[in-house]
């Protein structure tokens, strides 16, 4: 299907430049009454351009400095963002980490730690738990002793950060 | 906490700096005035709301100066602009419905009266035909022939193919002159 005049782009930069039919010479006049493409052109463009001049004139916008000062503020939390990103990144690594620590050790020593917890609801004698039993072994004395003072350093360097925000 | 050493420019005296950025605010004050109206108009024409032309017209100039490449010329930059523009536009019309702009039923798009429609017979007569077009319709339409760009810049400003710009005008327009010209025939009846 025909879908171009020859003669449209002619139509098409007149109507750009803003001229009107009228100041058009004959012979493109003559035609665009003759070319449903060119009239279709014409028709359509002038609305939309006498539309966009009255929008254009009553259009109510944001003025420049208040687009420029909320740039600014934008631009400025972006950078923030960017730069606590790592920290973020951290604190969640560390988070995994500690959790996944946590688990390991429940499970290597699930069976002490069942024990241990059935002791604490029905405690035995003292003299009645074997020597090589001791429930605080030398690994996991290690372990919480290494536990706590994760706790303690991560604590400490909260308490720094949240005063250095003050 | 005081992290504005680890931030390179972003002070107030790294202010052309840091809207990303080839411009200063003074300039930024000019090219608002020349594109700011245009802008509105083409948001407001395409969406068919006022309120959210003026939304996307924040954002749009927001998205702007945050962006770290912009071009040298107005022109480009008037273009990429309006490609934001469109963007925006795109991204909120999927928000409620996922769907292509295309599938979208126009009764979501329907233009409004623009502001002084009724005062105004050519709007009068604008308006209804703009209803009832579709959005993407809308937006080549007014990118041809209100802004005056190109099947490239349109192109550009869309993301539509530049060789399937023409045919998808053409139809637009026909059917844009159909409705206006069905318009004027029952405005004059009315009379």
């Amino acid at each position: 299907m025909k879908y171009f005049c020859s003669r449209q782009e002619q139509v098409a930069t007149e109507l750009r430049q803003g001229r009107l039919p009228d100041l058009w010479d004959d012979a493109l006049r003559t035609h665009v009454a003759g070319c449903q493409f060119c009239s279709d052109l014409v028709l359509v463009a002038q609305a939309l351009q006498q539309d966009r001049m009255q929008t254009v004139q009553t259009a109510q916008v944001v003025s420049a400095g208040a687009l420029w000062w909320r740039a600014q503020v934008r631009l400025r939390n972006g950078a923030m963002e960017r730069v606590t990103r790592p920290i973020a990144l951290a604190e969640k690594f560390a988070l995994i980490i500690s959790a996944a620590a946590v688990l390991a050790v429940i499970m290597w020593k699930h069976s002490q730690l069942l024990g241990w917890l059935l002791s604490l609801a029905d405690p035995p004698h003292p003299t009645a738990l074997p020597a090589g039993s001791s429930l605080i072994d030398g690994w996991t004395t290690l372990l919480m002793a290494a536990g706590l003072g994760t706790v303690a350093l991560c604590a400490a360097l909260a308490m720094y950060l949240m005063r250095e925000e003050e | 906490m005081a992290w504005d050493y680890a931030i390179p420019q972003t002070g107030a005296a790294g202010k052309a700096a840091s809207a990303g950025v080839l411009m200063d605010d003074e300039a930024f004050n000019g090219f608002h005035q020349r594109t700011a109206r245009p802008l509105w108009s083409y948001l407001a024409r395409v969406s068919g709301s006022g309120s959210m032309a003026d939304d996307l017209l924040q954002e749009s100039y927001l998205r702007f100066l945050c962006a770290g490449n912009l071009r040298e010329d107005e022109e480009s930059r008037r273009r990429y602009l309006f490609r934001i523009a469109s963007n925006l536009l795109r991204d909120h019309w999927r928000r409620p419905v996922v769907a292509a702009l295309d599938e979208l039923p126009e009764s979501l798009f329907a233009a409004p009266e623009g502001r002084d429609s009724e005062r105004i017979d050519s709007q009068a007569i604008l308006g209804p035909a703009l209803a009832q077009m579709k959005p993407r319709e809308r937006q080549l339409l007014w990118l041809a022939y209100a802004e005056g760009s190109t099947h490239r810049e349109i192109a550009e400003i869309t993301g539509l193919g530049a060789a399937s710009i023409r045919l998808l005008l053409f139809r637009a327009r026909r059917k844009m002159a159909r409705l206006l010209r069905q318009q004027t025939l029952a405005k004059g009846r009315n009379k």
